[in-house]
């Protein structure tokens, strides 16, 4: 069966390209369907406890995540005619756009006062232009009610903060396009800045997809050459190259045909989905690299193309099948994830390899059998510079396999004592490098402002009882303790500050009413005189829920994950019958989504290593050749995780998922030597001797593979957003240990049990 | 027999309309020279619906002379009974209001400088509460159409740019048996609509009188409803019940 198949890719390899290539393009133009969502926030889990209860205070209070933007210019006071003209007008834009809900700035926040018994609730900005005399008294009552005071001028006085709320069915990237034009004809407003949850969403798809791309761009032409000068034969780069061009092509285009035909979100590109690519290159580089260079190698003995490639085929076809095959298991296992996303990503990378296989195993040799070969040719004359290194290596490590076993087994061990100082980042602004504008934007506001995320706590009891706007206000005490904190609000802010202004301003009535009366009393007082939308965003109709909101300044992910687990320790104490509170905003939707995310990838590692295990076992016939399969991974993953901890690469959600999948790349090499160790002493090859050749065989194309792969992808390492930058490091890392620990830990564990294995 | 005016002028201003340049206007003026009671006395109920679905409900007694003096007596919820709110408007300065705060027993003067704020936290803003002045606006007569089984013009009311309206427009349904606007819909400053009041018209003491109105903010998705029950119109209300002390005893 294997040898009718191989003939015929030989004996018809005009039709079996011709059936390639359309079957190919014809998937391919799937990608014309590619469904990009650039919400990040729809391929996140909608079942963990904050998100849900994120979506309930933004179904009753809407979008609690306002999208930040400064107007001013440094030196220079924003409270001048001119200055507070540009606020206003910009919020008025800003306000007749579709995606916005509403704006808190200057331009449209209400003042309370109190004057010889009167109540007034009046707009801090009555119009567009007002005189000195008003400037003054503005500037005075902001001094004075400093939370307000805070949110909306900087403290220096030369920003003013304009808040956009968006609707709650608005994009992101709508959102922030709109922004942007709005703030491009520059010094209307001097140099404003903008930030906030929205502004990281809606810029953060196009910014790394746009990443993506570009350095792609840089690290296939690097790889293309490290392969055209190892390789040897620029006929041979040319049969490569389109089987991975083709490969990526329809594995995108199967990516866009599945969004067309099935309309599930499953399958809309997302932010994850722009490593794909990435992935699927390395793989089916490897699957095409081994099949090329035991094709030269086997020219250069029988100095006939068409045996050539059958005798290639013959020997490569299983370890191929089994490698595609162990690398798409784990692929598949993605469909557990807790990301929607990753479901579809699964199922796409799982087709993308087995495409990449069929192409290596119809196209690549009926491409091979057809061209027209200079045998005199280098590569098809003489073993390469890398095969005589392998070769080298080979030697030293059989000669001393115990030596080389302890060492190797010796520096896993110390990579083991990194992964306990793996730190966790998962906030992703810090995902950007302190040089990158976007990152400097948002600290610029955090240090100028109150902070640009937002908790947000869901309080639930009768709101007009002063024990319980009490225990809000002492939520709200203990939050305000947090560094990180800059200001929290709520309704019990409002009764407080109604209360002293119906005590005639004093300032010891800024407290909680001691009676339920009182306070019904001070909101329907508000009522007559306010908007009833100025209490739209604290508290719902009935008064039984309300929103505690706290704005905080960026921080490390650990930092932030400290307050969040203090904050509901103390949350945790102070529950009552009459007062439920539940925690939610991005900084502990971080922790929650972070904890799932990295306690998947682990098990995601740890069922590849199954696979691995039970695929190898049953391929080749003992569980010991699935045991040993898995080692050089093994290896490799501790090796990733402990320098990750050595080298203070904080695992993110990105880099946990990529080692993840990385790691499935890694053990193709472990498969390939196994087969072919096996298939030497199936055809005789003594104990003693079928290591070396064994390391001989599989050693170079590991080895040029990793180089063209490793090389290429130091491309990666000078990208301005850091988990790409680690995502190359990974891939590097993964490659290199990966082979390493097939060439040393593998080959002499294989080699000091060569008596006792079975072929 | 009192025959209201609207009766017996129609049929004069349906024929005058070829001949007159501004059907818009006459309309706009009869509405406004429609016969008004002196003074109303009712039971009003309030009920807000918010987006989600959710609603509040309160109930006041208000007693109303003219379109300048009006007092309330919250009743429900049992948290507002005895809150008490006094408005009198003056041409020729600031409106005057005052609430009665019985838990504090403290009475509270209110300034609101924006007339397009909400009145009690309502969809209707003390603009729309108020009746519109009939030279502050243009009128456009747009058309005809049946609506409920009455005929009714498609006025179009424009906001001269001095009275600074939360409105750019007010597109109204007005019925041409009884020139009440049945319909209208207020557009904002954008020129998108903004709010939709629909009313149930009915006729006490030969008045034609909203019985109910419902006020939905598009928008927002928000809306408020307000009937009207027990009405009495026209009973002589004196001008000294609109003082701040019949604020703190209930009627």
């Amino acid at each position: 069966m294997k040898q009718q198949f191989i003939q015929w890719t030989i004996r018809r390899p005009k039709l079996s390209i011709g059936l390639a290539v359309v079957l190919s393009l014809t998937l391919a133009s799937g990608i014309w369907f590619l469904h990009i969502e650039d919400d990040i926030m729809k391929m996140l889990p909608e079942d963990i406890p904050s998100r849900i209860v994120w979506d309930e205070i933004e179904e009753q209070f809407g979008s609690t995540e306002p999208l930040l933007v400064s107007v001013g210019r440094e030196g220079q006071s924003i409270f001048t005619p001119k200055g507070l003209a540009t606020v206003w007008d910009l919020t008025r834009t800003l306000e007749d756009h579709p995606a916005v809900d509403e704006v808190r700035s200057l331009a449209t926040m209400n003042r309370i006062d109190s004057d010889e018994g009167f109540l007034e609730v009046s707009d801090l900005m009555p119009k567009r232009d007002i005189n000195p005399e008003e400037i003054a008294d503005l500037r005075d009552y902001l001094a004075r009610n400093t939370d307000l005071g805070g949110m909306l001028v900087s403290k220096d006085e030369f920003f003013a903060m304009l808040a956009v709320v968006p609707t709650l069915d608005a994009s992101d990237k709508e959102l922030v396009q709109a922004v942007a034009e709005m703030t491009s004809d520059g010094p209307k407003g001097g140099n404003g800045h903008t930030g906030g949850l929205p502004f990281v969403r809606g810029t953060l798809v196009k910014l790394v997809l746009w990443e993506i791309i570009t350095l792609m761009c840089i690290a296939v032409p690097i790889l293309v050459f490290i392969l055209l000068i190892n390789l040897r034969s620029p006929r041979g780069l040319r049969m490569v190259l389109p089987v991975i061009g083709l490969s990526v092509g329809t594995m995108l285009g199967f990516f866009g045909w599945m969004s067309k035909l099935t309309g599930s979100d499953l399958f809309n590109f997302t932010l994850i989905n722009g490593s794909m690519g990435v992935i699927l290159l390395t793989i089916a580089t490897a699957d095409s690299v081994h099949i090329m260079t035991r094709f030269f190698r086997e020219v250069r003995q029988r100095r006939d193309v068409k045996a050539s490639v059958a005798a290639t085929m013959d020997v490569l076809m299983l370890p191929v099948f089994l490698t595609s095959v162990t690398t798409m298991a784990g692929f598949i296992s993605l469909v557990s994830a807790p990301l929607r996303a990753m479901i579809g990503y699964g199922i796409t990378v799982s087709f993308g390899i087995a495409w990449a296989w069929y192409l290596s195993v119809t196209f690549l040799p009926s491409l091979m059998s057809i061209s027209k070969w200079d045998l005199e040719g280098r590569a098809l004359r003489s073993a390469g510079t890398f095969e005589r290194i392998i070769h080298r290596i080979g030697q030293y490590v059989l000669r001393k396999p115990r030596t080389v076993l302890l060492t190797g087994g010796l520096i896993v061990l110390v990579a083991c004592i990194g992964i306990f100082m793996v730190r966790v980042e998962v906030n992703v602004i810090n995902f950007f490098k302190p040089t990158a504008p976007i990152r400097q934007s948002m600290e610029f506001l955090d240090s100028h402002f109150y902070g640009t995320l937002n908790f947000a706590f869901k309080v639930e009891g009768d709101l007009k009882e002063p024990d319980v706007l009490l225990g809000m206000q002492q939520v709200q005490r203990q939050l305000e303790r947090e560094p990180t904190v800059g200001n929290t609000a709520s309704l019990a802010n409002i009764i407080a500050k109604l209360h002293r202004v119906v005590m005639d301003d004093s300032a010891q009535y800024e407290v909680i009413p001691d009676s339920r009366d009182k306070v019904a009393n001070l909101l329907t007082l508000y009522s007559m005189s306010g908007d009833p939308d100025d209490f739209s965003s604290l508290v719902d109709y009935d008064y039984r829920m309300g929103l505690v909101s706290a704005t905080v300044k960026m921080s490390a992910t650990e930092e932030l994950i400290a307050m969040v687990d203090r904050i509901h320790d103390y949350v945790d104490t102070h529950q009552s019958p009459a007062l439920s509170i539940s925690l939610s905003g991005f900084p502990v939707f971080m922790r929650d989504f972070m904890n799932v995310l990295i306690k998947s990838s682990l098990l995601s590692i740890g069922l590849s290593l199954i696979l691995v295990i039970i695929l190898a076992g049953i391929f080749f016939k003992s569980i010991r050749w699935g045991l040993l399969a898995v080692i050089p991974l093994a290896s490799a993953i501790a090796l990733n995780f402990g320098l990750m901890g050595w080298l203070g690469i904080e695992l993110s959600h990105v880099t946990a998922l990529f080692t993840a999948i990385i790691i499935g790349v890694g053990v193709d090499f472990a498969v390939h030597f196994i087969a072919q160790y096996r298939n030497f002493l199936k055809s005789g090859t003594s104990r003693d001797e079928v290591s070396q050749i064994a390391i001989d065989d599989v050693g170079y194309p590991i080895l040029l593979n990793v180089a063209a792969v490793s090389v290429g992808f130091t491309a990666l390492l000078f990208s301005e957003f850091i988990p790409m930058v680690y995502m190359g490091g990974l891939v590097i890392i993964s490659m290199v240990s990966c082979a390493v620990g097939t060439l040393t830990l593998l080959a002499t564990l294989v080699h000091l049990l060569r008596h006792k294995v079975t072929a | 027999m009192k025959i209201p005016a609207p009766r017996l002028i129609l049929p004069l201003l349906l024929l005058s309309f070829p001949l007159s340049a501004q059907p818009g206007y006459e309309i706009a003026k009869m509405m406004d020279e429609r016969e008004q009671p002196d003074d109303m006395v009712s039971d009003m109920t309030m009920i807000l619906t918010s987006r989600t679905g959710a609603t509040r409900t309160l109930t006041v007694h208000s007693v109303r002379k003219g379109d300048d003096k009006q007092i309330i007596w919250f009743l429900a919820p049992a948290d507002d009974r005895g809150v008490a709110f006094l408005k009198i408007e003056y041409e020729d300065r600031e409106d005057e209001m005052r609430m009665w705060l019985p838990s504090f027993k403290r009475m509270r003067r209110i300034a609101s400088s924006k007339k397009g704020e909400s009145f009690m936290g309502s969809d209707l803003s003390y603009e729309d509460m108020t009746l519109r002045a009939l030279d502050e606006y243009t009128y456009e007569l747009l058309g005809e159409e049946a609506l409920d089984g009455d005929q009714v013009w498609i006025l179009e009311s424009t906001p001269k740019p001095e009275l600074r309206s939360s409105y750019s427009r007010i597109v109204s349904r007005v019925r041409q048996s009884d020139f009440m606007p049945v319909r209208e819909e207020y557009y904002d400053r954008v020129g998108n609509l903004l709010k939709v009041r629909t009313m149930d018209v009915g006729v006490v003491k030969e008045y034609s009188i909203p019985v109910r109105m419902l006020m939905q903010n598009v928008q927002k998705e928000h809306s408020t409803e307000l009937i009207f029950d027990n009405m009495e119109l026209d009973t002589g209300v004196k001008d000294d019940l609109f003082h701040e002390r019949n604020l703190r005893r209930l009627p």
